[in-house]
């Protein structure tokens, strides 16, 4: 394979909503293969970033770039390998599914018709594509929704929560289509999620974002080999069990769960500290919570909630 | 720019009722027409020559505009607000030719329904009255009305009808800015309505302004170009709908230009 070469390029861009700044001073890049996460928490600023890339909303300052052309000033060319669905697709209800990709295909004449019925064979949509759209499930519209995006022979495709609306065996079979896509295909994927679980075993790099600011930014593989790790403390004693650990300079966070506390500690101290709470306190487990990058995107968003 | 027309059309054909309820309106005015002949006495002869030139005004000022209206609502403020517009500007196609195609293909629908009116016309004219023996234009000026000979006075006919789409094209781009305005499909129609009314009253009031305002050229450029009404001069005809035409793409083209979607 030739060396990664920039596909997407997002450099110190700004938004402001009504005096808000809603997006402050990301920047980020995704190279051309990478299957790329961007998560965050409802409301974080994933839709409008992903808005911003496509040209769809300005930014206020910052550039982008795709395919090294800045997405403003040349814009025709920035978009035109470019795949997307941006939050649930939009069609024209009352065409039919195939009529729906014409309108598409029109849009760049250099496509054979035939392109149409490929893309709705890679779906699966073939049997329904000439029912009209308003016939179809929220699944059905996601999938047309990505035959759309691949019509083109885009080089990046952008997915907004495409898990949407799925169901879980759908959700499976989306994740191997979007492996398969980029394998054979040769896609880049930028996908955005708050769900967690759905994607993180198909990304190679992820950027967490939070009320606007990324927080995190790197291959998935560094972000979980941080030098902290997670313990389930279960007892009845949550508040003895917080004051008691509060001066150890190991421990990195705290929060009260349900059956206890769960803390995020510098790896290697776990003994220690589960011979001093058993010392002064009853404890019924100390449970490791297995690494994923779910507990990497708590910690850093917080619980989940935005501010 | 032709798919992108194509688009249009192909949306506006395939995607609704509306082409099919326009052309059945259109049906039942110029029926009407027969039947209020029937009973109105008139100082001149209707036949088939010139029934279809006595219903011009009633389908270019109580049919097409409301079609005007809807069409362009259909394809600015309905398209922005389900998300669909967003769509084509996710292709590497530039705004200034998705709204000019837009306006291409509501021209062309507009021509669409201006043949369908002429034919039919023709037909119930011939149906009802038979072809008659010569063309007799109602001129205000005469209480008898003028004779063309038969050929004139259809090929005034004719164009009398087709120079009505360039008026009601300029509203389309009128109606084209004000959709751009709303964000709910239902405003841009009351908004679009509401001028074309308050206009109409404006120029019902105040004969002097009439030549300035473009709803009045829905009716009249017919008779100014085609029929030597010399009330509007046919300079003046031009130059003020192109005024309006210019400003309003000009207009459209920079809120568009500007515009953040948000659908
Ligand atoms: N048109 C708008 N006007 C004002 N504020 C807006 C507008 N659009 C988005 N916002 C604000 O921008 C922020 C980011 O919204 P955005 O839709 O990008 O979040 P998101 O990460 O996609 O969330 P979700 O997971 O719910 O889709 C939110 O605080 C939202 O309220
Ligand atoms: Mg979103």
């Amino acid at each position: 394979m030739s060396k990664s070469s920039t596909i997407l390029q997002v450099h110190d861009i700004c938004r402001y909503f009504d005096e808000k700044e809603v997006i402050h001073n990301v920047s980020f890049q995704v190279e051309e293969g990478d299957i790329f996460g961007f998560l965050g928490p409802n409301g974080a600023g994933k839709t409008t970033i992903i808005r911003m890339i496509l040209g769809l909303i300005k930014s206020d300052s910052g550039t982008i770039k795709i395919n090294n052309y800045d997405i403003k000033s040349q814009f025709l060319n920035a978009i035109n390998k470019v795949g997307a669905v941006v939050e649930t697709p939009t069609f024209h209800e009352n065409l039919s599914g195939y009529q729906n990709l014409l309108l598409i295909k029109n849009l760049h004449p250099e496509l054979p018709k035939s392109r149409i019925d490929e893309v709705l064979e890679i779906v699966g949509l073939t049997s329904r594509a000439k029912d009209k759209v308003h016939k179809y499930s929220l699944g059905m519209k996601q999938r047309l929704g990505l035959a759309r995006a691949l019509i083109n022979y885009p080089k990046i495709v952008f997915l907004d929560e495409p898990t949407n609306g799925i169901d879980p065996q759908g959700v499976v079979q989306l994740r191997e289509l979007i492996v398969q896509l980029a394998i054979e295909e040769k896609i880049t994927f930028f996908i955005t999620s708050h769900i967690l679980h759905e994607i993180e075993q198909i990304c190679n790099k992820v950027a967490v974002i939070k009320g606007g600011h990324l927080v995190a930014h790197g291959y998935v593989k560094d972000l979980l080999s941080k030098e902290v790790e997670t313990v389930d403390i279960v007892t009845e004693y949550k508040k003895d069990a917080l004051k008691l650990m509060k001066p150890l300079d190991f421990i990195e966070d705290m929060v009260e769960i349900e059956t206890g506390v769960r803390v995020s500690l510098k790896t290697g101290h776990s003994g220690e500290l589960n011979k001093l709470l058993n010392n002064h306190l009853q404890v019924d487990y100390l449970i490791p919570v297995h690494q994923s990058l779910e507990n990497v995107f708590f910690e850093l968003t917080g619980g989940g909630k935005n501010e | 720019m032709s798919n992108l027309i194509k688009n249009e059309l192909l949306k506006q054909l395939l995607g609704g009722k509306k082409i099919y309820i326009f052309m059945a309106a259109i049906v039942f005015f110029n029926l009407l027409g027969v039947f209020e002949l029937n009973f109105v006495d008139i100082e001149y002869t209707i036949n088939a020559q010139n029934y279809s030139l006595y219903m011009l005004a009633t389908v270019v000022l109580y049919v097409l505009p409301f079609y005007v209206i809807l069409v362009m609502t259909d394809m600015i403020t309905t398209e922005y607000v389900q998300g669909t517009l967003k769509d084509t500007l996710l292709h590497p196609v530039k705004r200034s030719s998705i709204l000019a195609s837009k306006l291409i293909a509501l021209f062309i629908l507009i021509v669409g329904f201006i043949t369908f009116s002429l034919v039919t016309n023709y037909i119930f004219g011939v149906g009802f009255w038979g072809w008659g023996e010569q063309f007799v234009y109602e001129d205000p000026n005469y209480a008898t009305g003028i004779v063309y000979s038969s050929t004139e006075g259809i090929l005034r006919t004719i164009g009398g009808y087709y120079i009505s789409v360039l008026p009601l094209t300029v509203f389309g781009l009128i109606v084209m800015y004000l959709g751009f305005l709303f964000k709910s499909s239902g405003v841009t129609v009351g908004a679009s309505f509401g001028l074309f009314i308050i206009l109409n009253a404006i120029g019902g009031m105040f004969e002097a302004v009439r030549p300035y305002l473009f709803v009045s050229y829905f009716r009249e450029l017919a008779s100014v170009v085609f029929f030597e009404a010399t009330t509007y001069s046919i300079y003046v005809s031009f130059i003020v709908l192109g005024i309006y035409g210019v400003v309003g793409f000009a207009f459209s083209l920079k809120i568009f230009n500007n515009k953040d979607i948000f659908y």
